[in-house]
């Protein structure tokens, strides 16, 4: 059930956006593909506290809607002034995902010995 | 509403946005290539932009061309009709048709010159130049034409021409070829000017640059587009 419903939000989303036709102009697009990885970042973190029992909604939440637009807005504001901050996102949320994905299977390796030594 | 339920809220949220915003980007991406790097330029709007300015400039192209037409049918009905202004008319044709204010449609001759078959070795002299241009437009101006065109680009007594790397520009327009040149005038006259033995044809025939030179064809209507004129505030004034 806690999986099932969020995931079902997934599938719904991602059939929205591909029902609905929107289509970003093309100088948009780059600062979409920030907030994108803005996002990935905060829901990563939020599976690795969720596993560290260190959760807490609110903090997911305002995460989630502030990395996203304020990494697009840097993005936005970094072309406006000729420095590409989008690239600057590119590696820091990427850094910090793949740091995130090396913390949850850390959470879920210790899990499994846990139980195994008892 | 318990933790619980508020963390499911919370979670379904998130994940219904990122689902939109990711096919979202996956249908742009597919479509037009949609890229991350903001740096690239942005060549989308810009053309469309320009497509825009293009579409206005033509349709006020349209516009001045048609008032010129009208104001010409105008002196012509007012020339016909004769009288005191009918001096000054006639004077005022005169003055629009050697400006190349109007376009014209009248008996003429057409000379077209393509370049020659490219050599790697010099490509230069296989090129139509500025100069090539240049003669054939003056013979025809000798020859009693009243209005040249080389291309879409009215020759008047304000058109440079002159190379611009491998274009000519023409006044303000630049051209490539073939250079379709159109006279309005004496078409017996204008022909036999260009065809003369040792004449300018003949000497850009025989120069071995293998251009290729169709005509002077006599035409009974050459139609000869108006002057494209730059507004630009003119300097000096009239003298007695």
């Amino acid at each position: 059930m806690v999986i099932v419903i969020p995931l079902l939000g997934l599938l719904i989303g991602l059939f929205a956006g591909l029902l609905i036709n929107i289509h970003l102009p093309l100088q948009y697009a780059s600062y979409l593909s920030v907030a994108i990885l803005a996002a990935f970042d905060t829901v990563f973190g939020g599976i690795k506290s969720g596993l560290a029992k260190q959760f807490d909604h609110r903090v997911f939440l305002t995460g989630f809607f502030s990395n996203t637009l304020l990494a697009a807005l840097l993005a936005f504001i970094g072309s406006l002034l000729g420095i590409d901050l989008a690239l600057a996102a590119v590696v820091a949320f990427g850094v910090r995902i793949f740091t995130n994905l090396g913390a949850i299977r850390h959470i879920l390796l210790q899990r499994q010995k846990v139980p195994s030594q008892n | 509403m318990d933790t619980r339920r508020k963390r499911i809220a919370v979670w379904t949220i998130v994940t219904t946005l990122i689902g939109a915003m990711v096919s979202l980007q996956y249908h742009d991406v597919v479509l037009g290539g949609a890229a991350i790097w903001s740096s690239q330029p942005d060549i989308a709007s810009v053309s469309e932009r320009l497509q825009a300015v293009n579409a206005v400039n033509a349709s006020l192209r349209n516009k001045t061309a048609e008032m010129l037409q009208s104001t010409v049918r105008l002196q012509h009905s007012a020339l016909l009709r004769g009288g005191e202004t009918a001096q000054l008319e006639r004077q005022m044709h005169a003055a629009t048709v050697l400006t190349g204010f109007a376009p014209l449609q009248g008996t003429g001759v057409i000379v077209t010159i393509d370049d020659g078959g490219m050599s790697p070795v010099d490509q230069e002299q296989f090129l139509t130049h500025d100069w090539d241009l240049r003669s054939v437009v003056n013979e025809l101006f000798l020859a009693g034409a009243d209005a040249v065109a080389i291309n879409s680009a009215r020759v008047t007594a304000q058109t440079g021409i002159f190379c611009i790397g491998p274009v000519v520009r023409v006044g303000t327009i630049r051209l490539g070829p073939p250079f379709v040149i159109r006279a309005i005038g004496n078409p017996g006259t204008m022909a036999a000017a260009l065809a003369m033995p040792g004449g300018v044809l003949d000497a850009l025939r025989g120069a071995n640059r293998g251009l290729r030179i169709v005509g002077p064809i006599r035409e009974n209507s050459v139609h000869v587009p108006a002057y494209d004129a730059p507004l630009t505030t003119l300097q000096g004034g009239e003298t007695q």
